[in-house]
């Protein structure tokens, strides 16, 4: 976000209340038992790394606590930052210290990332072993990469997610535009929010063109075509990517394999997706994010939209022919199908969501019933999943499933 | 039907099996591997597991692979009670502590598994894949040495505790209980490295009484417990001390005659806080390796051996402190003369690991060893074939089966590269058919060397949440099985009653169950034992407290 942006939404409260919440806590804690010392919080370009940390300096008013600084590591050699900290956190006299750093991935992108390494032992270690420091960091990543034992088991990451309605509401109470269109445009995205106060008339078009451009431009045409397409899928592995999005031919189905792979880990390098243990398949871990990404794709490639919903739906109700696999795949059959049959305006979506499930039921002796219920009820453990279902699909038809699910379980019971 | 004939059928299923899958594989093969239908995909992948399970369940079903048979050789011995197995020594040379036994044999390494290609074909494969090497080669904290620290992760619920126990505020005392396997040792390592003399810097001084240690102990009281005395464990604290501290002259060792053991240690003490270091920290650790009768069947024993320092730990010297890793086995005895041991002074921390926790490390390790920094591996799953339907998210399926022991972890996850490094040429990605393999080899001969084997145990044992009784498997309806589970892991203590409503009706708030409901399921779970041939005296009721598992010829003796 550039500076003229950071303007726009600095300087109010009441918003990420929790996070800071969770910076307060930390720094009660200290000197005495701080069990975490390190505080990463991250999230994707524009989703409000500076405007986070500018809301926390402004909540940092407890008398005992000092504010030594804030630093950015996009702007300022490492040597300089750790002397300059050093030298600030000697010359404090409070009992509670707290260092602000922005950008700290910059860093470990550096070269090989020894800058990184040289933070960790020269600074972060050291104020570690203090007891009376807290160190806040942003990045684009969730930060894993710490060599030393000391720093892993006393750090811990956060994302920031976007805003909710209500933050939006009070962020932007003097704008003189509607909250609630802000938030629909926006889901609550920080750029996204500032780009409308700037421009409040930028057409629908214009602004998904201008999402794809800002959130992938730092990737080649062939990683963004990617991360594009994937962002219609909740979650995704390999093997749906090359149903939906082929690729060049190769030799070998491995190469292919390998051409998907090192795309995927370039956008996981950027922050944008993660692998998701739990499910086995990659996902974007900032589920507004993806939803932007998957609206300005509809908007701007809207036979195309269909196109891979269609397929990812074929994919996924194939998948879903086994009934051991069921809790993996049933939300993203669903999901597909809704988001095919609404894309086509196909009448009733959720009456043919719900019969393809009473179609199928008998077939799924043997799935793990708890676990699909709960992938179901989760949105397979992203909620803005479940927000979409219930809107693609209504919440009445989204209740009858449920009830579906739950009476094959009760049913499985009764049969042990 | 007889046994020969059992064997016989078995065999045609397999090989039955086995050319069902031939023909699906060279169905599929006409397909090319991003197209076969999903159908013929799905018969595919039921058809290899329904092969890996019959080649599992005995060495004679398996026909094609002698080495295999060699490998179950070894552990029907065991299950026959001809071998007792105290300490696993692999093929190549690796020391894996048994719980269960005491003498010790040398088992060779299953040769047909044992990826013998490995050195020649890894380094190429994982270069490839980004991998600097193995992140799980090494199995226990020894192995790992001063590279643990690089990966090593801790139970999250240790961690507002780990600071206490290493000793950094306070000289309290703790004893921390945990399997073979949960990390003690690379506990006490991490606790050890932060003070001196692995730390110069560090004004604590730290001795380990570790598995030599500990038997020098054993030495100097003759190799006997009843000559065993508290200066025994004096002497060998000079010799620590003395090692590393490095102006030895002002560190004098006392005759043991001339003064008691208090005196003696309290002598070391303050020769340490001499030197000026706060305190003195002892770190206990590998009893169970002391060479003493084996924990499992004597466990009071190594308390025996403990007593004698934990009374000298108890004289409250100043500038000295313990920290006690001992093996889980031991709690409940040492609850049981809680008093006579003051337990009550000490801190406990039981060692647990979550699920969270061991994919944690997984994640830790793959990460600390990858070559990318800005783009780690975080996952076995990112290591495996795409899209090839393995039974479930692959570092989830694996940490369950391990059973809550990192160490189980970390043997199915070098397993997996191992076999996957055993092919010729390796491709980049992980294939289901290993990761079936791995199953395979865990329930042949993995889980016995880590865990032990069920079938050594004399009565009911547990392996997971399977009941076995001398080796067989138990299958009883689900309240009864969750009954006689409570039973056992109680172990020989009694099993209370409120403990086995509890287990028995998960669901029900204990007063809603009636003593007399209780009794009519123990008494129906009898039934059905003895229906299924087991003697059901093993089931003993202890009146007004609840029931405990006890041998029967025992009990009639009683």
């Amino acid at each position: 976000m550039n500076r003229s942006n950071e303007r726009c939404v600095t300087n109010h409260s009441g918003v990420w209340t929790e996070l800071i919440a969770l910076c307060l806590d930390m720094l009660r804690t200290l000197p005495e038992h701080p069990e975490i010392r390190l505080l990463n919080f991250w999230t994707y370009r524009g989703g409000g790394k500076t405007t986070f940390l500018h809301h926390l300096k402004a909540a940092l008013t407890v008398p005992e606590v000092a504010l030594v600084g804030l630093w950015d590591a996009a702007v300022s050699e490492v040597q300089q930052v750790i002397q300059e900290i050093l030298c600030a956190v000697e010359m404090s006299s409070h009992t509670k210290k707290v260092v602000l750093l922005d950008n700290l991935d910059n860093w470990l992108r550096a070269g090989d990332g020894e800058s990184f390494f040289e933070f960790e032992r020269q600074l972060v270690l050291p104020l570690l072993e203090r007891r009376d420091v807290l160190l806040i960091t942003t990045a684009q990543i969730p930060v894993h990469q710490w060599r030393e034992y000391d720093v892993r088991i006393h750090q811990e990451n956060h994302l920031i997610r976007a805003l909710n309605k209500a933050e939006v509401t009070h962020l932007t109470e003097t704008w003189a535009l509607d909250a609630n269109w802000l938030f629909e445009q926006s889901l609550g995205y920080l750029q996204i929010l500032c780009w409308l106060q700037q421009e409040p008339h930028l057409s629908e078009e214009a602004l998904a063109q201008r999402i794809a451009d800002y959130f992938l431009s730092a990737f080649s045409p062939m990683v963004r075509e990617l991360a594009a397409v994937a962002a219609l899928l909740p979650s995704f592995d390999v093997a749906v990517l090359r149903d939906v999005l082929p690729a060049e031919e190769q030799e070998t189905p491995e190469g292919l394999y390998a051409v998907y792979i090192d795309r995927i880990r370039e956008l996981i390098a950027a922050g944008l997706v993660a692998w998701d243990m739990r499910m086995g398949a990659y996902h974007f871990p900032n589920a507004t994010l993806r939803r932007l990404l998957a609206r300005s794709f509809q908007i701007c490639h809207r036979e195309n939209f269909t196109r891979v919903h269609e397929r990812a739906m074929l994919y996924y109700q194939a998948e879903a022919r086994r009934p051991g696999y069921l809790h993996y795949t049933l939300v993203s059959a669903l999901y597909h199908m809704a988001s095919f049959q609404s894309a086509q305006a196909d009448g009733d979506v959720g009456g043919s969501c719900k019969r393809w499930v009473q179609d199928h039921i008998s077939l799924w002796a043997g799935a793990d019933w708890p676990a699909v219920l709960q992938a179901w009820q989760s949105g397979a453990g992203d909620k803005t999943v479940n927000e979409e279902l219930q809107a693609l699909l209504g919440v009445e038809v989204v209740d009858e499933i449920t009830q579906m699910l739950t009476a094959a379980q009760q049913g499985m019971e009764v049969t042990q | 039907m007889s046994r020969k004939a059992e064997v016989e059928n078995s065999s045609d299923a397999l090989k039955k099996a086995r050319r069902a899958l031939a023909i699906l594989e060279e169905q599929a093969a006409g397909f090319g591997k991003l197209h076969i239908p999903a159908n013929l995909q799905i018969e595919l992948e039921e058809k290899r597991r329904e092969v890996a399970e019959l080649e599992a369940q005995g060495p004679e079903f398996s026909t094609n692979n002698d080495n295999i048979n060699t490998d179950l050789h070894t552990n029907s011995s065991q299950q026959k009670g001809t071998t007792q197995i105290n300490v696993v020594i692999t093929g190549d040379g690796n020391v894996i502590g048994d719980r269960s036994t005491s003498q010790v044999t040398k088992i060779p390494a299953p040769p047909s598994s044992e990826p013998q290609n490995q050195d020649r074909e890894a380094p190429a494969w994982f270069g490839n894949i980004g991998l600097s090497k193995n992140p799980f080669e090494h199995l226990t904290a020894e192995e790992d040495g001063d590279d643990l620290l690089r990966y090593r992760i801790q139970p999250q619920a240790l961690r507002p505790l780990e600071r206490q126990i290493r000793g950094d505020e306070t000289i309290s005392r703790w004893i921390v209980f945990g399997d073979e396997g949960f990390g003690k040792t690379a506990l006490r390592m991490r606790i050890a490295q932060s003070h001196y003399p692995l730390k110069t810097q560090d004004k604590v001084l730290c001795i380990v009484y570790d598995a030599e240690a500990l038997n020098n102990v054993l030495a100097y009281a003759n190799h006997s417990l009843e000559t065993l005395k508290p200066t025994h464990y004096v002497d060998v604290a000079y010799e620590l001390v003395r090692d590393v501290l490095e102006d030895a002259k002002a560190f004098k060792k006392s005759p043991a005659s001339d003064v008691s053991a208090r005196q003696a240690l309290n002598t070391i003490t303050q020769a340490v806080l001499h030197q000026g270091f706060r305190y003195l920290l002892c770190l206990v650790d590998q009893v169970d390796a002391v060479e003493i009768v084996e924990i499992e069947t004597h466990p009071e024993k190594i308390l025996l051996f403990l007593k004698p320092l934990m009374r000298l730990d108890q004289l409250a010297l100043s500038g000295l402190a313990f920290r006690y890793f001992l093996p889980s086995d031991l709690a409940p005895l040492m609850y049981a003369q809680q008093k006579t041991l003051h337990l009550g002074r000490y801190q406990i921390f039981p060692l647990e690991w979550t699920e969270e926790d061991l994919e944690r490390l997984i994640t830790q390790r793959l990460s600390t060893f990858s070559k990318s920094i800005l783009n780690p591996y975080t996952s076995l799953g990112q290591l495996c074939e795409p899209g090839a339907n393995f039974d479930a998210p692959i570092d989830q399926a694996l940490v369950r089966l391990a059973e809550g022991s990192p160490r189980a972890v970390v043997w199915l996850a070098n397993r997996l590269i191992q076999v996957h490094c055993q092919a010729e040429n390796p491709p980049r990605f992980i294939q289901p058919a290993t990761w079936q393999q791995v199953k395979v080899d865990w329930r042949r001969y993995g889980r016995d060397q880590l865990f032990g084997s069920p079938a050594q145990s004399e009565g009911f044992g547990l392996a997971g949440d399977r009941i076995y009784f001398q080796g067989k498997e138990v299958v009883l309806s689900e309240k009864y099985d969750a009954l006689l589970q409570c039973l056992i892991r109680s172990g020989d203590k009694v099993c209370t009653k409120e403990e086995l409503i509890q287990a028995g009706w998960p669901g029900e708030r204990p007063e809603g169950v009636t003593e007399a409901a209780l009794a009519e399921a123990v008494r129906r779970m009898k039934v059905e034992l003895k229906r299924m041939g087991y003697d059901s005296g093993w089931v003993k009721t202890v009146r007004g407290r609840g029931y405990r598992l006890q041998k029967p010829q025992e009990h009639s003796k009683g």
